[in-house]
């Protein structure tokens, strides 16, 4: 019995320690499994190793640049930085760099802190970010400088970032908005010839220093028409967060409130896509205008079939292109890099189709 | 009676086991070497890593799922969870800004008034749960969206400015000791300070029997029901220290701070072999799941790695985490 | 001597009397066995003297002293302890804290572990209870097992008197002997027990007296010496049905010790 009793717990003991080695081992797995991946999404994505194959492909770039290492870190992984990628990559494939596009699947301010953290732990050559607030990514971009890395920023800069010494590659977001509310004047005037009525100003995302910028540009061209015109259109925000289905419903709320109060939907963003699909369900197309910010494929195909009256782009694909090649000057020779504004392009039913066979090309 | 004559041949064993087979036996075990796995393929095989800079940045990263880990320990070995962190530490890192800037009180202060906010909080889910008999799995779901909108309301959505005080920045988001960051020292005086807590003292032993019988522990005279509610005001209070630092070192909040944090939070002790059935769990355990997810985080960044593949394999983790527990916990009762 | 003694106790739930003047006095030492039908009142003066429930009207005292319980905390401080199943343990935790579960030793706000484990094998040793090891989480033990470390903590946080619920339920045949062993322990200790059994083979081998509820009120009081399973079931069934009963009760209880009550239980 005394044997026994003490055998029991080595057994337990044996059991346990297989099953300890079994969890590692499973981890270890999963991590294998992931960076085996790394070649094939590497060759798929064009961020190019940089392997002797790699530096033949980019014979055109001067020796001080090749093979270099880049990583770009977003605030938030969401169907607009798809052409930002785009450009970043390709212009890493013809220079010969390993490329690394990043950023958490949901914002979280902590995640994408130390997410451009462990970037610069990484020591790449060259450091792309979104800055979406005046101060909580100030000590990482400070940390990257120190380290070597020459950093720039894309998309969203926020007040403030040139005291960082850093350049910016993105749209001047008062200024666009301002472009967007000529827009949503002219495309009310179009479907309604309303004289009053609500603007809704739709927002994807709580936080964002972009949005909220363009919203300021879109009231202030109300505002400045308003004294013009003698009209009296109001404003007013809507947050409906980018979950199709929750925004359609709040949507879809707001209109059923007060039904004749809306003279137009307009985005900061792809909100527009929402409306679209809310309308078009309720059949309530041209009963107000409907527009927003960016060129993904939705807002496109909305504009197409005229659910969608206008969007404002910002050249997402020189977000990364151009970025990329200020980072390259600022590695060799060293210039430093400033602000390039990539625009706010006006895409309506008139330059639809060019524009949309252009971004297809960024699809595949 | 054959039952005399069988027992009275049982040796004592009160004392027998070595130090080598006491951690075979512990709960932390199956975490403790995958955290060791890990670590160890990160040091040989991935670039950069190995690094005092990146283990302590790391270290860093670590510390708000640490210290919240830490609240969430005490209540889910007590037998409750609070679904609500991230929206609690999201609302309150606006709380703080909010009393800095707009009341422009003196930073400890606003730091005490947070504190007391968060053990507030705390107390509501605590007393709703416990008196009012409903799921604290319902009432802290409710309080996601209650202080998620607070947060927003208090915001107006965009982010707010926090303080500029350099002192405030260095205690809480500076570098302590080169560049051992200011974070990971709050978060190991948080842990050890709890973990001792929880392991050796009397309202420790409390929580424990609160989780594993409710019932049991009445019966034994224990207030299970002030233990539990003193557990959701610790989460709370420390949910408010989490939102301090976090205004101290980025020098702003965001209404969305902590969004979704809260299963980062809940999957670091669960990977740390707490069982959300109450009574099993610790600081130890906390510590290691988040780390695990910490370094995995790290290495895939550093590999290269699509960042939607830390989602899948920080799922796996939970998952075979979860399982193993199971499997220990079915097939070795005596051992648990 | 009476330790602890109750007077004319009544206790009304809604329309329902649930205790109808129940009276007794139970002595140092003497283990009673409280028996009665479902519904009897067994529950209900149980919970009215471990605290649990306070009763309309009525007198409880200790050494001649009165009592007046509003909570089990207070039961426990004048040393009445009651012993759920399974409402006792928690299983994730060892041996000794479970010994100990609610009084543990401290030393500055600190567990004396060390010590908590050293009295609990002392604790243990001294009820003649054989657990290998006081570190062993008690979810792994026998029911028996359980039932001895439930009681033994009952004992040690100084229940002189000490109510068990079903004691022997649900455990095999070895285990049940095992508990009521334990139980003519405590006796010899001079310890008072009150056993609520439905097992009247197991109430006539440990207790002195059987004190047999019906509707609330107390039926009979039998000494064991002077009583029989037969003489017990009449008393628990009531008149009526007492006699269809006891040609069966007598043939089962001489042929397989096996109590026609509660096949399932004793098998």
């Amino acid at each position: 019995m005394t044997e026994h009793s003490s055998s029991e717990p080595r057994r337990g003991l044996t059991r346990r320690s297989i099953l300890g080695g079994g969890l590692g081992l499973a981890a270890a797995g999963a991590l294998a499994a992931c960076s085996s991946n790394k070649p094939a999404a590497a060759g798929t994505s064009g961020g190019t190793a940089a392997t002797s194959d790699a530096a033949g492909a980019a014979a055109g770039a001067p020796s001080a640049l090749q093979g270099k290492k880049v990583m770009f870190v977003v605030h938030d992984k969401n169907p607009f930085f798809a052409p930002v990628q785009k450009g970043f990559e390709n212009f890493g494939k013809a220079m010969g760099w390993t490329t690394q596009f990043m950023g958490p699947p949901s914002f979280d301010q902590t995640t994408v802190v130390n997410m451009m953290k462990s970037a610069v732990s990484a020591k790449p050559d060259g450091l792309i970010l979104t800055r979406i607030d005046t101060t909580s990514y100030d000590d990482v971009i400070k940390s990257a400088i120190a380290a070597g890395i020459q950093v720039i920023l894309s998309n969203v800069a926020s007040e403030g970032y040139e005291k960082l010494g850093v350049g910016f590659v993105g749209q001047d977001f008062v200024p666009a908005g301002v472009v967007a509310g000529q827009q949503v004047l002219k495309a009310i005037a179009k479907h309604t010839g309303r004289k009053d009525g609500a603007i809704i100003i739709g927002k994807i995302q709580a936080g964002n220093s972009a949005l909220e910028q363009r919203g300021q540009g879109i009231k202030q061209a109300v505002d400045d028409y308003n004294k013009a015109n003698g009209t009296t259109f109001t404003t007013e925000d809507l947050m409906v967060g980018t979950d199709e289905a929750a925004a359609v419903g709040k949507i879809g709320d707001r209109y059923t409130r007060d039904p004749n109060s809306i003279a137009c939907w307009a985005g900061t963003a792809f909100e527009c896509q929402f409306v679209s699909t809310w309308a078009k369900s309720k059949n309530l197309v041209g009963k107000f205008a409907n527009g927003g910010f960016d060129m993904t494929t939705p807002v496109l195909a909305g504009i197409t079939d005229g659910s969608i009256d206008y969007t404002i782009g910002q050249n997402p694909y020189a977000q990364g292109w151009v970025a990329s090649a200020l980072l390259a000057q600022q590695i060799y020779p060293g210039y430093p890099s400033f602000h390039y504004d990539t625009g706010a392009e006006v895409v309506d039913s008139a330059n639809v189709a060019a524009v949309t066979a252009r971004e297809a090309k960024l699809a595949s | 009676m054959a039952v005399t004559t069988m027992t009275d041949d049982v040796a004592v064993r009160d004392v027998g086991s070595s130090p080598w087979r006491r951690l075979l036996r512990v709960h932390e075990f199956g975490v403790l070497v995958a955290t060791a796995v890990i670590f160890l393929y990160c040091a040989l095989f991935v670039n950069h890593f190995l690094t005092s800079e990146n283990l302590l940045s790391v270290a860093q990263q670590i510390a708000f799922i640490g210290i919240i880990g830490t609240g969430m320990t005490l209540l889910i070995v007590a037998g409750e969870i609070d679904l609500s962190v991230g929206s609690q530490y999201g609302f309150l890192s606006v709380v703080m800004a909010y009393t800095l800037t707009e009341w422009h009180l003196p930073i400890l202060v606003a730091s005490g008034l947070v504190l007391v906010l968060g053990a507030l909080i705390g107390l509501v889910f605590g007393v709703v749960t416990t008196f009012f008999k409903v799921p604290s799995f319902v009432v802290t779901l409710a309080g996601l969206g209650i202080l998620r909108g607070f947060a927003l309301l208090v915001t107006g959505g965009v982010p707010m400015q926090g303080s500029t005080s350099l002192r405030y920045h260095s205690i809480t988001g500076g570098n302590a000791i080169g560049s051992l960051a200011a974070q990971t020292v709050w978060m190991a005086v948080v842990m050890l300070a709890f973990g001792w807590i929880l392991s050796r003292t009397k309202f420790g032993f409390d929580i424990y029997a609160t989780g594993g019988n409710m019932k049991a522990a009445l019966n034994a005279g224990i207030r299970a029901v002030r233990v539990k509610i003193i557990c959701f005001c610790i989460t709370g209070a420390l949910c408010g220290l989490a939102g301090i630092l976090l205004v101290g070192w980025l020098g702003s909040a965001n209404p969305l701070t902590g969004n979704g944090f809260e299963l980062s939070v809940i999957a670091a002790v669960v990977v740390g072999g707490a069982s959300l059935a109450g009574g099993v769990g610790s600081i130890t355990g906390t510590l290691c799941g988040a780390l695990v997810a910490g370094l995995i985080a790290n290495a895939l960044v550093l590999l290269g790695v699509d960042g939607n593949w830390q989602q899948v394999a920080t799922g796996a983790l939970i998952l075979a985490a979860v399982l193993i527990n199971r499997f220990i916990a079915t097939r070795q009762p005596s051992m648990r | 001597m009476s330790v602890l003694e109750f007077t004319d106790l009544r206790k009304r739930f809604g329309g329902v009397d649930a205790l109808r003047g129940v009276s007794l006095r139970i002595g140092e030492g003497e283990v009673i066995g409280l028996m009665g039908d479902n519904g009897a009142g067994k529950s209900t003066l149980m919970k009215i003297l471990c605290g649990a429930v306070r009763p309309d009207s009525g007198t409880i005292t200790m050494d001649g002293a009165p009592l007046h319980m509003r909570s089990p905390r207070d039961a426990a401080a004048a040393g009445i302890a009651v012993v759920y199943q399974d409402l006792a343990l928690v299983d994730q935790r060892d041996v000794a804290t479970n010994v100990f579960l609610g009084q543990e030793p401290t030393r500055h706000f600190v567990v004396d572990r060390r010590r908590m484990r050293r009295e609990a094998r002392q604790i243990l040793e001294d009820l003649s209870i054989r657990i290998p090891s006081v570190r062993l989480p008690v979810g792994g033990l026998s029911g028996g097992q359980r039932q001895c470390i439930a009681i033994a903590r009952a004992v040690h946080q100084g229940g002189r008197v000490v109510l068990l619920d079903e004691p022997t339920a649900a455990l095999g045949p070895e285990q049940q002997a095992n508990v009521l062993r334990l139980i003519t322990r405590l006796r010899d200790r001079g310890t008072s027990v009150v056993v609520v059994s439905h097992n009247v083979d197991h109430v006539l081998a440990v207790a002195d007296r059987v004190v047999v509820m019906r509707a609330g009120q107390i039926q009979g009081i039998r000494d064991v010496h002077a009583t029989s399973a037969t003489d017990v079931v009449g008393l628990i069934l009531g008149d009526a049905a007492s006699e269809a009963v006891s040609h069966m009760t007598e043939a089962a209880t001489s042929a397989s010790a096996v109590n026609p009550l509660e096949p399932s239980r004793s098998a």
